[in-house]
């Protein structure tokens, strides 16, 4: 130990003047995460497709919403889905029932998907034979928000039973996010609420999202997020083409 | 509760830069972390003890710098903090802003011997 200042240092060039130094780092804490994510984004432009990270709470509706999306889709575009759970595989059973590629994350401790999972579940994919890749995050309105998978864009579902003032308790999933789905309208009724309310507080905190109204339930209002993502899809297969030209 | 995994991501990547400039130990860690970052700090620093342990970083000082969530009003272009303005802008009430802070998760600096 230096006997004059008992920092530890034994070496003869030991400086006191400048023995403290300071190392500017400025070093992104999930760079790692995000230089994986880009590498995702990279294999999804080559092969084409389309992919959607949907978040939300638990119970929101997101298996739901997926169940009945595919069954009205897959006759138009070939969907392959990444579920995200701590546990068991109850949702990818109902999704493969569905017809469709799917492949179950458990993430055990973790509270979110992140970009090297999605890099993995990848392998088991024939991705240029998929136009449209779904990835439903585990549920959770925090963590999710900060790991950037690779995606598109980000989705996420707020179902009117959760209340509507989640978007301003919970602002960062919903800033980072491009479109909202307020699911669950089928209950308004029931649960004396007011739909406007539910898309105003999202727009408070997102400025720029998009707000689609949707019951996964009964299909009302669903018509506009199928539109939505032949847009999104079919757009990113032809921008691609193009670029390949 | 991702903090955990964080921490040990924060804990590797400072050991990857006292291998590269010789660092006998690691006196003061200074992170930034935004206020709509979805990271709480208390976790990190209960984390941060627990992953720097057997670490040159076991005795450093942990200083967390919050980072405010500000917004840049579209209409009136001033500066406002989204969180106590209620994400609408104090100046001119409009709730049309683009995002400028808040998002932060990042390791500022090191002190190191």
């Amino acid at each position: 130990m230096c006997e004059t200042c008992g920092c530890g240092v034994t070496t003869a060039l030991h400086e006191h003047e400048s023995e403290h130094k300071k190392i500017e780092l400025e070093e992104r804490v999930l760079s790692k995460n995000d230089r994986l994510a880009e590498r995702n984004r990279g294999m999804f432009a080559a092969m084409k497709v389309m992919v959607v990270n949907l978040v939300s709470s638990p119970g929101a509706g997101k298996t739901t919403l997926l169940e009945r999306t595919i069954r009205n889709l897959k006759g138009e575009m070939r969907i392959g889905v990444i579920e995200g759970d701590q546990q068991t595989d109850r949702d990818a059973k109902r999704i493969a029932a569905t017809g469709v590629p799917v492949h179950q994350i458990n993430t055990m401790d973790a509270c979110h998907l992140d970009a090297h999972m999605i890099q993995h579940a990848l392998d088991i994919f024939a991705l240029q034979e998929l136009d449209l890749l779904f990835i439903e995050n585990v549920g959770n309105l925090i963590c999710p928000g900060a790991f950037d998978l690779g995606e598109d864009f980000r989705a996420v579902v707020l179902s009117t039973t959760e209340g509507e003032d989640k978007p301003l308790k919970y602002p960062g999933i919903f800033i980072g996010s491009q479109l909202a789905l307020i699911n669950k309208i089928d209950l308004l009724e029931v649960l004396e609420v007011d739909l406007n309310q539910y898309v105003s507080f999202v727009k408070k905190v997102n400025p720029s999202v998009q707000c689609l109204s949707v019951s996964a339930k009964t299909g009302e209002g669903m018509n506009s997020w199928y539109d939505w993502l032949r847009q999104k899809t079919y757009g990113k297969i032809r921008g691609a083409g193009m670029q390949m030209s | 509760m991702h903090e955990l995994g964080l921490t040990r991501n924060i804990v590797d990547t400072i050991q990857e830069v006292v291998r590269k400039n010789n660092v006998q130990e690691v006196v003061k860690v200074v992170l930034e972390i935004g206020q709509i970052s979805g990271v709480m700090p208390e976790a990190i620093e209960f984390c941060f003890f627990v992953c720097a342990k057997g670490t040159v970083l076991e005795k450093a000082h942990l200083e967390i710098r919050r980072v405010a969530a500000l917004g840049q009003c579209k209409v009136c272009e001033k500066e406002f903090d989204l969180l106590k303005g209620n994400f609408s802008c104090p100046s001119c009430g409009d709730s049309v802003w683009d995002l400028i802070s808040g998002k932060e998760l990042n390791i500022k600096e090191l002190e190191v011997i």
